[in-house]
C-alpha cells in the first residue's frame, strides 16, 4: 500500500501547474473546433461529406452521434435541422469558455468530453490522430479540474499526480504500440519507410529538388532510429533522468519533422503539450514565473521612466 | 466565481477515507492501461484480414496468434475507450506504407475539367487527407470504396447544382524504393495506371 502511495503522489502540484494545463488543453480544443467551424455542416451534417450509412459501417449504431443529438433537439423544439444541428457545436464552444472563465468547470469538463466523443462517432471517416489525443487531453482534463476544485488540504496533488501518471502510462502505451507496428513489417526496418513517407505527402518538384540527393543512410537511419525510439520509449522515459531527457527532446523534435514535413499541425501539437505535460510538469510553471518576473521588471522600469519624466 | 468545489469537499470529506482514494484512483489508472493495451492488441488484428500485408517472420508468428474476436467485449470497456478516445490503435504507417501513391480526383463528365473539393480552413483538408488515406486502405474492398466515392460524388454534386453528372478518376502511381532510386533511376515517381469510374447514377 506505502508503494502504492508513493507512486501515486510522488507528482507535486505547485498551485499554478493545474490551472495552466487547464487552460492550456481547453485552448488546444477551442482552436481544434474553431479551425473546422466554417466546414463543420460538410462534415458533420446528414448532408456531409460522408453518409450516416457509411458511418455506421465503422461506428456501432449504440453510439451516440451529432444525428442522435439533433433528432433529439428537433422533436424537443420543432426547431429547423440548420438550428439544430448547429446547437452541439455551440455548447461546445461555450462549455470550453466556461472552463477557461473558472465556471463549474468540472460540469462543463464533462459536457465537453461527452460532445467531442459524439463529433468523433459521427465521423469516423475524417478523423485523425489529433483528434484521438485531444479526447484523451479533454479526459485528462477533467481530472486538473477535479484536483483545481479541491480545498481540503490532505487531499491536494492526489488526483494531479494520477493525471500525470496515467499521461506517462497512456504515452508508453501510444509510442510502443507505434513501434511495435512498425518492427512487424519491412519498411521501418529496411529503411525505406520514411523515404515512403516523403514522397506520399510532398510535391514530386521539392521531392526532386532536395529530398532525392539526401544520402540513402540517411533515410535508414531516420526510420531505425524512429522505430528504436518508439520501440523503447518506455524503458528509457524510467531509465534515468538524463536518458528521459534526451528521449523526450527526440520525440519532440520527431513531432516537430511531422508538423514542417506532413503539415498536420494540431496533431503535433497536442503531442507537444501532451509529452511536455506528462515527463516536465514542472516546466510551464517555470516559464509562467520568469514571464511574470519579466513583467514586473519591465513594469517597474516603466514607472521608473515614468518618475523621471515626470 | 461560483464553482463546484463544495461537491468534491463533500464526497472527499464525508464518503472516503485518504487511502481509499488513493486506491480508487490507482484503480483507474490499472483500468485504464489495461483497456488501452487490450485495445492496440486487438487493433492489429486486421493483420488476419488482409493477405497482402508483408510480414516479416516476426509479424506472421503475431498475426496468427493475435485475437481478432472482440464480440465478448463487456460494454463498460467500450464505452470506457470511447470516451477516454483510446478506443483506436496507435500503430500509425505500420506494418509497411503503401508502395503506390494514390490521387483522387472528380471531373465533370462533358469538360473532363478537375472539380475541387471545397473546405474551407485547413484543418478541414488535413481531415480530408485522412479519409483519402482511408479510402486508399479500403481500396481492395470494392463495396466499400465505392460507397465512400458515391457519398463524396453526392456531396460534390449538391454543391455545385449545374454540374450533371461526375467521373471519379483515380490515379496509381508506383513509388521508387530506395535501393532502386540509387541504382540510377532518375524519376521519382513512375504514373502506370490511370482507373475511371462514373459516379452518376
Amino acid at each position: 500500500m506505502n508503494k502504492i502511495v508513493s507512486f501515486m503522489t510522488s507528482y507535486k502540484d505547485d498551485s499554478q501547474n493545474t490551472k495552466i494545463f487547464i487552460y492550456l488543453i481547453s485552448i488546444l480544443a477551442l482552436i481544434n473546433i474553431l479551425s473546422i467551424f466554417p466546414d463543420l455542416y460538410s462534415i458533420y451534417s446528414k448532408n456531409g461529406i460522408i453518409s450516416e450509412s457509411l458511418n455506421s459501417n465503422f461506428v456501432s449504431a449504440d453510439k451516440i452521434k451529432v444525428s442522435t443529438l439533433t433528432e433529439n433537439i428537433i422533436s424537443l423544439t420543432s426547431i429547423e435541422y440548420k438550428y439544430a444541428f448547429i446547437i452541439p457545436f455551440y455548447l461546445y464552444i461555450i462549455s470550453l469558455i466556461m472552463i477557461l472563465l473558472n465556471y463549474w468547470k468540472i460540469l462543463f469538463a464533462i459536457i465537453v468530453i461527452f460532445l467531442h466523443t459524439v463529433f468523433l462517432n459521427s465521423a469516423y471517416l475524417l478523423s485523425y490522430g489529433a483528434d484521438f489525443m485531444i479526447a484523451f487531453l479533454l479526459y485528462i482534463n477533467l481530472f486538473f479540474c477535479i484536483e483545481d476544485q479541491i480545498k481540503v488540504e490532505s487531499y491536494k496533488g492526489i488526483i494531479f499526480s494520477f493525471a500525470v501518471r496515467l499521461m506517462q502510462i497512456q504515452l508508453c502505451i501510444i509510442y510502443f504500440f507505434g513501434g511495435f507496428g512498425k518492427v512487424l513489417g519491412f519498411d521501418w526496418l529496411d529503411g525505406n519507410a520514411i523515404w515512403l513517407c516523403v514522397n506520399h505527402y510532398l510535391d514530386e518538384k521539392v521531392i526532386n529538388s532536395f529530398f532525392a540527393h539526401i544520402p540513402k543512410f540517411i533515410y535508414q537511419l531516420a526510420s531505425l532510429h524512429v522505430t528504436i525510439l518508439e520501440l523503447l520509449f518506455p524503458i528509457f522515459v524510467f531509465l534515468s533522468k538524463n536518458i528521459r531527457k534526451w528521449t523526450v527532446i527526440n520525440i519532440i523534435i520527431m513531432h516537430i519533422v511531422i508538423a514542417l514535413v506532413i503539415k498536420i499541425y494540431t496533431f503535433s501539437i497536442a503531442m507537444l503539450l501532451f509529452n511536455i505535460i506528462a515527463f516536465y510538469p514542472g516546466k510551464f510553471s517555470i516559464l509562467m514565473k520568469y514571464l511574470d518576473e519579466k513583467r514586473s521588471v519591465i513594469f517597474k522600469q516603466k514607472n521608473k521612466n515614468n518618475e523621471v519624466t515626470t | 466565481m461560483m464553482d463546484s468545489s463544495f461537491i468534491i469537499t463533500f464526497i472527499l470529506k464525508f464518503s472516503m477515507k485518504k487511502n481509499t482514494w488513493i486506491f480508487f484512483i490507482f484503480f483507474i489508472l490499472i483500468f485504464h492501461a489495461i483497456v488501452s493495451i487490450t485495445n492496440n492488441i486487438y487493433s492489429l488484428g486486421y493483420f488476419k484480414d488482409i493477405k497482402k500485408i508483408a510480414l516479416n517472420p516476426v509479424g506472421k508468428i503475431y498475426a496468427q496468434i493475435v485475437p481478432t474476436d472482440t464480440s465478448y467485449y463487456p460494454d463498460i470497456i467500450m464505452y470506457y475507450s470511447n470516451y477516454a478516445g483510446i478506443d483506436r490503435g496507435y500503430a500509425f504507417y505500420s506494418p509497411n506504407l503503401n508502395r503506390n501513391k494514390i490521387e483522387y480526383s472528380f471531373t465533370t463528365n462533358s469538360t473532363n475539367t478537375p472539380i475541387p473539393i471545397s473546405f474551407n480552413t485547413k484543418e478541414s483538408n488535413v481531415k480530408y487527407m485522412s479519409m483519402s488515406i482511408n479510402l486508399t486502405n479500403m481500396f481492395d474492398n470494392r463495396k466499400k470504396r465505392n460507397k465512400l466515392v458515391k457519398d463524396i460524388s453526392i456531396f460534390m454534386l449538391n454543391q455545385n447544382k449545374e454540374i450533371k453528372d461526375m467521373n471519379f478518376i483515380v490515379s496509381v502511381r508506383r513509388i521508387r524504393l530506395l535501393d532502386e532510386k540509387y541504382q540510377g533511376n532518375k524519376k521519382s515517381i513512375n504514373a502506370y495506371n490511370i482507373k475511371k469510374l462514373n459516379t452518376h447514377e
